[in-house]
């Protein structure tokens, strides 16, 4: 008989059980053994976690990485997860801060060749449009990211991590309507920061 | 441009949101670094039951209010139509009385009339009707002076039915009369489940005799709701026998005087067979081992003393940690030596086998280590055992669980790990460092008769620092500064050097491709090797799944003054290539060259080489990125060109060990045969492939003299980082600990990845130090970070 793989640990918990489960259950099943758990955890959370880091860090290849690194410290500091807020939430507050770290981290890698001058813009005029779009994008990035702090996670939350108000609120320890007050000045300091910008 | 409003910001920012999908095989490297267990806080366990307490609460909450509302409802309309209503109930409630008592209702006339004596009760204990209780006397006695036998439900059962307790007694009627039994309610359903009580015991109460008879079905059904109550069924999940359980709940529930139930009660499990070996204060007999006693679980009689042959599968046991309140342990690190890697600590054991723990306790020269106290903590006690003379300790009878191990011998760093897992027999090899003094760090290990080195030699002598120049150890001198409460100052520790201080010199991984080579300047018989392993780098980090890290180790008992070690890199199988610890990526068209340090023996009478050459024993470390373009497992590119070609035609050889080395890192498989495995001709040119070198290091001597060279291949490179041998391991984070000391924060990424190590390698106390040391880093940058306004 083959040996029991990880993801058979919990008996009579299939895949069906896993896809109704909550978070709560899930982290149960998982602190119990049942890796599957983990992994039904993970499959629902990546894509909000990718596309948070996506928008925060501008580079696919580097929010997947980053996105791997979140939940490797997620795993590591599962025991200080409270669940005052939802796990993704946690998540995303995670990924937000190894994001921050990556900042503030010293290049020790240097690329010999820089990969900037990968993206030359291409003569056809459909180009401009999405080299537009993409530079109207980037700097809207470069915009949230001067964001204080406050602001910058609730917004990032909020728009790119998709989470409801009432998870940002509850993770962070305040009202909902602090934090749509948060979401109001941040918004005003977006738009004038971009206007200032282009003009 | 005309101001943006609110709306349009929020439209634009959510625009931003999920334009691309995430790569493919994002969810399977991050699957891939699931653990195998974690810990959860207990609040977040917590917190589930008090989201659904909380919602029950808000069930009744919610149904008091609607009922409160209706009540409201109601006497607001009865005061609005000036309480007629309940004037007309209270004549109606008048009017139906009298007329009800002479009908009556039949039991309560016959009850009434007809006590019945306890002495008439059949003792089968099976009295049919719950009323017939009603019958014996409220006194403590009966009137023919047989003990009371009612239970508290059935007192309570008269004092509600209060018209029939003040009753005199009748006088004892002879069993005819008393034939039939009464018509309406005389006979409870056979089928309804009953307490199961201990025979009759002379003179006894309940539970015993007839008492458990005269059980009424009310109290029975207050029993079995109270067994079913979720705190009991809390207990019943926590507990392997719930009937236990049940069978305890007459006695719990209220039941007169309970003197212990006979010995051969039989629904409790036969005492383990070494009980007697159970030497825990206060442990209850198994007659008394009810749900109270079971619960508590360590260092109650559930627990085998050690030392004891507690019974194999006994119900008995409980599980390490399943009463999470007494859960002594520290948040564990996953190491998991049973082999069971599913094991989570608190899982139920009962009817598990026992498990023995095997200890061997060695030196740093795998020689066993004689005395040494191996400490091991769990499941509520302490286990000591003493290594015998081949440095073995067992621990046998051990419940399956996490426990703390400690070995300590004087002279030696004390080994300590926090948690270990056990299960089933398994052993662990522990080995002990000497202090510090003359640890490790210090390094300079006297020569083993049957050991291949005394001691490394050094570093490269353009790496080492002044401090190193002095005499004093890389290792002793982090110790200092990190055990004084300081970081070392920047610079001060050399990635080379700290690698080395890690290096034990040990012989190459059977695993690791080794060239033997002879020297002239040697003394007989020459030893020296020049051996190479590596493995592809760990998943995370910018191309990471392109990268391979190599590690060159040299060993010489005697090397000759000015001997250097070169490195060529195969420009069609790698990029570019930077040594570990270090930012700068060299291109894989120019050699890496190391001037090895000697250092000088002392002076052996009549070996005049000695003089002048020394023993060796240095690791070169490589982290090298492949070539683009190689993304393909077939070896071929779009184009049909082979990989690696890069825009030129590379040597079929380079080309096929790339796309092996890809394919192998891509699928994570050790050496598997790629998705499209080649056939034919192309087998033929994937055996050349795998042949090519991927670099080649050569050791040179001063006078231009190549000694010994050695090549790496694709073929020889572990899988994966996680099977990478453990010297590949510790060398390339020590690589990493010393550059972030040396440059700049990210430290506790370098403790994770020490501490991982670590759990991967319990008994070697290498790993352990180095996560230790990287540990004690982490948090005083950490600290220095927090200090810093």
């Amino acid at each position: 008989m083959a040996p029991a793989t990880p993801s058979q640990a919990t008996p009579g918990r299939d895949r069906r059980d896993l896809a109704h489960a909550s978070e709560e259950e899930l982290l149960a099943a998982f602190a119990a053994g049942d890796r599957a758990a983990a992994e039904r955890l993970v499959e629902q959370s990546y894509r909000v976690v990718y596309g948070l880091l996506r928008r925060l860090c501008g580079d696919g290849e580097l929010a997947a990485d980053l996105t791997q690194e979140s939940y490797r410290k997620a795993w590591d500091a599962l025991e200080s997860f409270d669940g005052r807020a939802r796990f993704s939430t946690w998540l995303c507050r995670i990924a937000y801060n190894t994001y921050l770290n990556h900042l503030r981290r010293p290049r020790r890698l240097l690329p010999l060749e820089d990969r900037l001058e990968a993206a030359v813009a291409d003569p056809a005029p459909a180009a401009d449009e999405a080299l537009g779009q993409a530079l109207a994008g980037e700097r809207l990035r470069r915009a949230v990211l001067r964001l204080p702090e406050e602001l910058r996670f609730t917004v990032t939350a909020r728009f790119w991590g998709d989470l409801p108000v009432a998870e940002i609120a509850r993770h962070e320890g305040i009202t909902g309507v602090a934090i749509r007050k948060r979401l109001k000045r941040a918004l005003k300091a977006l738009a004038l920061a971009l206007e200032e910008e282009a003009g | 441009m005309s101001p943006m409003n609110e709306r349009e910001m929020a439209r634009r920012l959510r625009a931003e949101r999920g334009r691309e999908e995430p790569p493919p095989e994002l969810l399977a490297r991050i699957k891939s670094e699931i653990p195998p267990a974690i810990t959860v806080s207990p609040r977040l366990t917590a917190a589930g039951g008090e989201a659904r307490a909380a919602l029950r609460r808000r069930r009744w909450l919610l149904a008091a209010s609607l009922l409160a509302a209706l009540g409201t409802g109601e006497l607001g309309w009865l005061l609005m139509r000036g309480m007629p209503v309940v004037s007309a109930r209270r004549a109606s409630r008048e009017e139906a009385a009298p007329a009800a008592a002479p009908a009556g209702s039949p039991e309560g006339s016959m009850e009434a009339s007809r006590p019945v004596s306890p002495s008439l009760v059949p003792p089968a204990a099976t009295f049919p009707s719950p009323r017939r209780s009603f019958g014996s006397p409220p006194s403590p006695a009966g009137p023919s002076g047989a003990p009371h036998v009612g239970t508290p439900g059935g007192k309570r059962d008269e004092l509600l039915d209060g018209t029939f307790a003040p009753q005199p007694p009748a006088p004892t009627e002879p069993p005819g009369l008393r034939q039939p039994p009464a018509p309406p309610r005389p006979t409870a359903p056979p089928e309804r489940p009953r307490v199961q009580v201990p025979a009759a015991k002379p003179g006894g109460a309940v539970p015993g005799g007839q008492a458990g008879g005269l059980v009424a079905p009310k109290v029975e059904e207050r029993l079995q709701a109270t067994a079913e109550s979720p705190l009991q069924d809390e207990r019943k999940a926590a507990k392997a026998a719930p009937r236990r359980v049940e069978a305890g709940a007459p006695a719990s529930a209220g039941a007169p005087p309970a003197s212990p139930p006979p010995a051969q009660e039989p629904e409790l499990a036969p005492p383990p067979a070494a009980s007697h070996s159970v030497s825990v204060p206060g442990s209850a007999s198994s007659g008394q081992l009810s749900a109270s006693a079971r619960k508590s679980a360590p260092g109650s009689a559930a627990a085998p003393a050690p030392g004891s042959a507690a019974a194999p599968g006994s119900a008995a046991a409980p599980a390490p940690g399943s009463a999470p309140e007494n859960e002594p342990w520290r948040p564990f690190d996953r190491l998991n030596v049973g082999g069971n890697d599913q094991a989570v600590p608190g899982a139920a054991v009962s009817g598990e086998r026992m498990a023995t723990l095997e200890i061997v306790v060695e030196n740093a020269g795998r020689r066993p280590l004689s005395g040494a106290v191996v400490r091991i903590a769990g499941a509520g006690w302490i286990q000591t055992r003493a290594t015998d003379a081949a440095g073995h300790a067992v621990f046998a009878d051990l419940l399956p669980g996490p426990y703390e191990l400690r070995a300590e011998l004087p002279g030696y760093l004390p080994y300590a790990t926090s948690r270990v897992e056990v299960a089933g027999g398994k052993s662990l090899r522990i080995r002990l460092l000497p202090l510090p003094a003359a640890g490790i760090g210090a390094g300079r290990r006297p020569a083993e008769p049957g050991g291949f080195l005394g001691r490394r030699a050094g570093a490269g002598a353009a790496d080492l620092p002044a401090a190193a120049a002095g005499g004093e150890d890389v290792l002793d001198r982090l110790r200092r500064d990190l055990d004084a409460g300081r970081l070392p100052p920047p610079g001060a520790i050399s990635v080379r050097e700290l690698v080395d201080a890690f290096d034990d010199g040990d012989p190459l991984p059977a695993a690791a491709g080794e060239a033997r080579f002879s020297l002239a300047a040697a003394p007989s018989p020459p030893r020296a090797r020049l051996g190479g392993e590596g493995a592809l780098a760990p998943a995370g980090g910018a191309g990471a799944a392109r990268r391979v890290r190599l590690r060159f180790s040299v060993r010489a008992q005697v090397l000759p003054a000015g001997a250097t070690l070169r490195a060529v890199f195969s420009p069609q199988l790698v990029r570019r290539y930077r040594e570990a610890g270090s930012p700068a990526w060299v291109s894989a068209r120019h050699p890496a060259r190391l001037a090895l340090a000697t250092r000088k023996p002392a002076p052996a009478v009549g070996e005049s080489a000695a003089r002048e050459s020394a023993a060796v024993a240095a690791s070169w470390l490589f982290e090298v990125e492949l070539v683009e373009g190689a993304a393909g497992a077939s070896g071929a590119d779009a184009a049909g060109r082979p990989v690696g070609a890069a825009g030129a035609a590379p040597a079929p050889d380079a080309a096929g060990a790339e796309g092996r080395l890809v394919a192998d890192g891509a699928a994570g498989r050790p050496h598997a045969a790629a998705s499209a495995a080649p056939r034919g001709r192309e087998q033929k040119d994937a055996g050349r492939r795998d042949a090519a070198p991927l670099a080649t290091v050569s050791l040179e001597l001063p006078d231009g003299q190549t000694a010994a060279s050695r090549s790496l291949r694709g073929v020889e490179l572990a899988p994966s980082w996680a099977s990478a041998s453990v010297n590949l391991r510790l060398a390339f984070v020590a690589a990493e600990f010393a550059a972030h000391l040396r440059e700049a924060p990210a430290l506790r990424e370098v403790a994770a990845q020490a501490r991982s190590l670590a759990a991967s390698y319990p008994g070697d106390p290498r790993v352990a130090e180095l996560a230790r040391l990287t540990a004690r880093a982490a948090e005083l940058r950490s600290k220095a970070a927090a200090a810093t306004p």
